[in-house]
């Protein structure tokens, strides 16, 4: 009998044993499974629904979720315009205990109390593709210098200039709001306003001395004449720079850094889409010096965009120069361009960002340039730096994604591939 | 029994075996787990070690060159030495991630971003090619106007070709990084959290080793115990055995009615002493008891006895030994120590008191007591028996003559 019961102990204790390993085996096993596993949340805010744009962010904010193993949630607003949205998103992913957003604003200071709000939550903020106006509401902001975006646009129009004195530029924004509207806008205007005003100042100069030789001449020609005493100055209206040439007009010029708030000419848009060249800008002085014709805002609608840019075009046949800020409003100017039957060679059109439709009307013509973003790292570095400033980590304050203007000559380039086809790179 | 028993022990033995068996091979495993993830800490931390210098490598000599880019855009010093800085570059930064792609065991997903990174700096580098072949072209020529026509493009053709692959490249390199130092944190806190396991364990197997020490123990102890009182169990078995022999010994040797021993232990007494001793020798016998046996039953002559024997015990039991060798026939084998004389003197004292008057069941009775004496000599008889024949003749004889009478054995 107690034998036997001291074999049942001996046997027990073998199956605790047993019983222990297989428990810290298991334990091993699933330890071993997790242990890559992150728990961070990440809520991935766009601007536009539907657009390729945000499809390229979408896949870069993945890869890096399944490179650094955090939990990502991505979702758009209905269009840029949609701050309401965007707001009801961020508050979504709040309640949602998110360890950090990474949102492109529709709206800077619209925004302000939901950012706040997700702060004091201790939630990391991680702007993409638009900054915010007020740097400290975020961590890190990673996208297109779009000043410099703006600028490559702007020198890249300069050229496209024949008569400089009557050519003029049309620009469609997406946005009065989005800070990056506003900064493409600038910089845009920060080199062709410049550009304008010495072209037209050589001109002027030009005129005035052809007036003063012809002056001269007549002088040295005429010999007695009783009217001498006016001979010497130049005859009214050609002397002295144009007012609006002479300098960077205000409205075309925009701010001399670009980055501050939105241009005058960008802010007044919406009188501008009236097809007057003294609408293009806040600034009436301006008007008389600036080749932009008027800056329209489609508020990321292609629909609008098309509308406005026909009626320009027809209100406006001087409009030699195009310039669309974003995808929506490239796509409404190169199908108003496709509508109206006008000749590629009439005019130049600078579009923005590099989605199917756009690349196809850069192969037909219709467009003569892109410039091109790099969504695709937009999605994934905002990601990135996200689940690093969730972790305390410090990441870079500004991440230029940097852009490139992109033609016929150097589309098919690997470089060019790289940032139109990442899923080409990356899979 | 015997080997019931001795299968029983072996089979218990063989269970504490396969248990310290088991105990040992888990313990090796053990420790080969704990090896096992030693060396996978040590190669995680090389190979760290190893990916991240050659990734920093690749990424600060990318830097180095748009540095260098930067200069000639700038128009900072002479292009040609820039140029030529540049073109030196490249194959370092190639051998830093060939370097890096030669190593074993790089995480999937850190491959995948090595890959894109390396994407961008393959196209960077056609980018520098491009330009410097552009420029070095133009430097021979020694045409000022195209030259300086290049140099006003330059800025734009750097922010709007050369940054934003230079960025890319270097900003996929880190990521390479980061996805690595993140794949090897989360080895090393798996890694950790195992050796923690593999601890754990041990410490567990131990703990199970003192308990089982503790169990054997306090078994062992048990058994003792068991085996202590079933030995005590055995000794008062055989205590009790011995007690009960010895009683049976003695009702064969003593005489239920008197207490005093009988026939069987007189010639067991005796028996040894006839051949070579010589001692005194008397058998009392009381006359006509058989009348008080018919008269008063044999209740009463059985207490009758019991007192008589009573008082001879009490008196005579240091001079002799004394035997209730039938009934009412009493023998005294008188010790060495009692003389003749003595002996013949304590014979007339036995018989007075055996004639004396007893008070039986509030009766009082009397009874006179024949008697034989022998002075035995050394190989007078050849057994108790026929010693005791000769002593009953004379004992019949004392009786026959009206009884009361003490008569001596005589020596033939």
């Amino acid at each position: 009998m107690k034998e036997r019961e001291s074999k049942l102990r001996i046997k027990s204790m073998l199956c605790c044993l047993a019983m222990l390993s297989g428990l810290m085996t298991t334990a091993c096993a699933s330890q071993g499974g997790n242990a890559g596993a992150s728990e961070k949340k990440i809520y991935v805010i766009g601007q536009t629904e539907g657009m390729q744009f945000w499809d390229n962010v979408k896949l870069g904010a993945e890869q890096a979720a399944e490179e650094f193993h955090y939990d990502m949630h991505f979702s758009c607003s209905k269009s840029v315009s949609d701050i309401e949205g965007q707001i009801k998103l961020m508050e979504e992913a709040i309640s949602s205990h998110a360890d950090a957003i990474v949102i492109a604003p529709n709206n800077s200071d619209a925004l302000a109390d939901t950012v706040k709000k997700a702060k004091d939550a201790g939630i990391a903020v991680v702007a993409i593709d638009a900054d915010f106006n007020d740097m400290s509401m975020r961590s890190s902001y990673v996208g297109t210098n779009n000043l410099t975006s703006g600028k490559i646009a702007g020198r890249h129009a300069t050229e496209a200039f024949e008569d400089i004195q009557n050519d003029k530029v049309l620009i469609v924004t997406h946005s009065e709001t989005a800070a990056s509207a506003q900064q493409r806008v600038g910089g845009f205007q920060s080199v062709v306003g410049p550009y304008y005003g010495s072209q037209m100042q050589a001109i002027a100069m030009a005129a005035r001395e052809d007036a003063m030789k012809q002056a001269m001449a007549q002088a040295q020609a005429g010999g007695n004449n009783e009217n001498g005493e006016n001979a010497g100055g130049p005859p009214e209206g050609i002397g002295g720079p144009p007012d609006g040439a002479g300098g960077p007009p205000d409205g075309a010029g925009g701010p001399p850094d670009g980055a501050g708030g939105p241009p005058e000419g960008v802010g007044g848009a919406p009188e501008g889409v009236g097809g007057s060249p003294s609408g293009e800008g806040g600034a009436p002085e301006g008007a008389q010096g600036s080749p932009i014709a008027a800056v329209l805002n489609c508020g990321g609608d292609v629909n609008i965009a098309k509308a406005q840019t026909m009626e320009q075009l027809k209100q406006n046949p001087d409009i030699k120069i195009v310039y669309a800020t974003n995808e929506t409003s490239t796509l409404g100017v190169c199908q108003a361009i496709q509508e109206m039957e006008y000749d590629p060679d009439e005019l130049t059109v600078i579009g923005f960002n590099s989605n199917e439709a756009e690349i196809q009307y850069l192969r037909n013509g219709v467009l003569d340039a892109l410039i091109i973003q790099h969504p695709y790292n937009m999605g994934y570095l905002g990601v990135h730096y996200a689940g690093q400033v969730s972790r305390g980590s410090s990441v870079s304050a500004l991440e230029d994604t940097g852009s490139m203007y992109v033609t016929m000559d150097n589309l098919e380039s690997e470089e060019v591939q790289l940032f139109l086809d990442p899923a080409g790179f990356t899979n | 029994m015997a080997n019931n028993a001795k299968e029983k022990k072996s089979s218990g033995g063989l269970g504490y075996a396969i248990l310290a068996v088991v105990f040992a091979l888990v313990m090796l495993l053990n420790f080969g787990l704990l090896n096992w993830t030693y060396n996978r800490a040590i190669q995680t931390f090389n190979l760290t070690s190893n990916e991240s210098r050659t990734l920093n490598s690749a990424n600060g000599i990318l830097q180095s060159v748009n540095e260098q880019f930067m200069q000639i855009v700038a128009q900072l010093g002479i292009p040609q030495q820039h140029l030529g800085t540049i073109a030196g570059m490249f194959p370092a930064v190639k051998n830093a991630m060939n370097e890096f792609e030669s190593l074993e065991g790089h995480d999937e997903l850190a491959e995948r971003r090595f890959k894109h990174a390396r994407a961008y700096v393959d196209a960077y580098e056609q980018k520098m090619i491009e330009y410097r072949t552009q420029l070095t072209n133009l430097l021979e020529a020694g045409d000022e106007d195209a030259l300086n026509a290049f140099y006003a493009q330059l800025p734009d053709i750097y922010e709007s070709e050369i940054a934003p692959i230079q960025a890319a490249a270097s900003q996929m390199l880190t990521a390479t990084t980061s996805i690595m130092a993140s794949a090897a944190n989360a080895r090393t806190v798996s890694l950790t959290r195992m050796m923690n396991v593999v601890r754990l364990i041990m410490l567990g197997i131990l703990v199970l080793g003192e308990i089982a020490i503790l169990f054997a123990a306090r078994f062992r102890k048990r058994a003792n115990e068991e085996i202590s009182r079933k030995t005590a169990q055995f000794a008062d078995a055989s205590t009790k055995l011995m007690r009960s022999r010895e009683k049976m010994e003695d009702i064969a040797v003593i005489s239920i009615l008197t207490g005093l021993k009988n026939r069987y232990a007189l010639e067991q007494d005796l028996g040894d002493r006839l051949a070579e001793e010589q001692f005194n020798i008397a058998v009392f016998d009381m006359d006509n008891f058989r009348s008080i046996n018919d008269t008063y039953g044999y209740e009463f002559g059985d207490e009758y006895l019991a007192q008589v024997a009573e008082r001879l015990k009490t008196e005579f039991d240091q001079f002799a030994d004394i035997y209730n060798i039938t009934g009412n026939e009493f023998c005294f084998v008188f010790k060495r120590t009692v003389s003749d004389t003595q002996a013949i003197r304590l014979v007339d004292s036995i018989a007075a008191v055996m004639s004396s008057p007893y008070t039986i069941f509030n009766l009082t009775v009397q009874l006179s007591v024949s008697a034989s004496t022998y002075h035995y000599l050394a190989g007078d008889c050849l057994n108790v028996n026929s010693l005791l024949v000769k002593m009953d003749n004379v004992l019949r004889n004392a009786k026959r003559a009206g009884g009361g009478q003490i008569l001596q054995v005589v020596n033939i």
